[in-house]
């Protein structure tokens, strides 16, 4: 029998099924779809990112970072305050800082918009309603 | 609809709990919705709409303060605050954009004073003042209603027939 103890549920950033995983583990395999899904935060730093950023932690886009990639999907929120160019699926609040400049779609429970951050056009569903609603 | 001096010496407009009203709006001073209002309002200062309010209205502002819910377009020419009761459904165009935790929203989202003139361009391009106005019929062509337009076709017939004379 597994010990109960020291797991947390994650949300799964494929099929949006909660699954159990180890409190100290870093990647693991979804118990619904079997797919391997990242649980550390992932942060970017500087310079540019095109890959996928998806992860059932946090994803931090710092000031001097440029990401473009087609989607970012985290479990527990995005901060944003460099350049973000992506659709964002957040399980968690979307903070955009004041440096930031934020193109593409967002779905979320919360955001979080402070004063002077630039959103070009998008689309954008923000409510606890919205977030549970799972796209994949 | 009532108004009140606030301390700034300002009449602020309010359309009360209760209150009704339905149509085009067009304010200098700031305004509090606290009824319901549907239609388009238009001001150079604040508009403020309170928590009961029921509003389907298209919003143009210096600055924005929603705490209830909105159905229709906002454009906040300097900021627009969305406070964590607020519920708005429609298209968001601000300067500067402030959404405290718990606020709701569904539609596009332009930040930035570049939205801003988008957004205004826009608003230009779809208002009935934009569209070519009919000129108005005179004493003497009394037939004319000043609807008639000439088409492109004709305009060439017409310079074919002077042509071939």
């Amino acid at each position: 029998m597994r010990p109960s103890f020291n797991e947390r549920d994650v949300i799964c950033y494929h099929c949006g099924v909660p699954t159990p995983v180890a409190a100290a583990a870093r990647t693991a395999s979804c118990t619904h779809c079997y797919k391997g899904i990242v649980l550390d935060d992932l942060r970017v730093r500087d310079a540019g990112w095109n890959g996928r950023l998806s992860t059932c932690g946090k994803v931090t886009i710092d000031k001097r970072a440029r990401a473009i990639t087609r989607q970012v999907v985290a479990g527990q929120g995005v901060e944003v305050t460099g350049t973000l160019e992506a659709n964002i699926e957040s399980h968690g609040p979307v903070v955009v800082g004041e440096t930031a400049h934020l193109k593409g779609d967002c779905r979320a429970p919360t955001l979080v918009v402070r004063e002077g951050a630039v959103i070009e056009s998008g689309y954008y569903c923000i409510g606890p309603a919205q977030a549970d609603k799972n796209p994949s | 609809m009532a108004s009140q001096r606030d301390n700034g010496g300002s009449e602020t407009t309010i359309i009360g709990t209760g209150a009704r009203f339905k149509g085009e709006l067009v304010l200098d001073g700031p305004m509090q919705i606290q009824g319901a209002i549907e239609g388009t309002v238009t001001s150079q200062s604040q508009v403020q709409i309170g928590r009961g309010a029921q509003c389907r209205a298209t919003i143009d502002a210096a600055t924005i303060v929603v705490d209830g819910a909105v159905e229709g377009d906002l454009l906040a020419r300097e900021r627009l605050q969305l406070n964590s009761t607020s519920n708005v459904t429609g298209d968001i165009a601000a300067a500067a954009l402030i959404v405290a935790e718990g606020a709701t929203f569904v539609g596009r989202v332009s930040v930035g004073p570049e939205a801003v003139i988008g957004a205004q361009q826009k608003q230009r391009a779809y208002s009935p003042a934009a569209e070519p106005k009919a000129t108005p019929a005179t004493g003497n062509d009394w037939s004319r209603t000043g609807n008639e337009q000439t088409t492109s076709t004709d305009w060439l017939a017409a310079n074919a027939t002077t042509e071939a004379a």
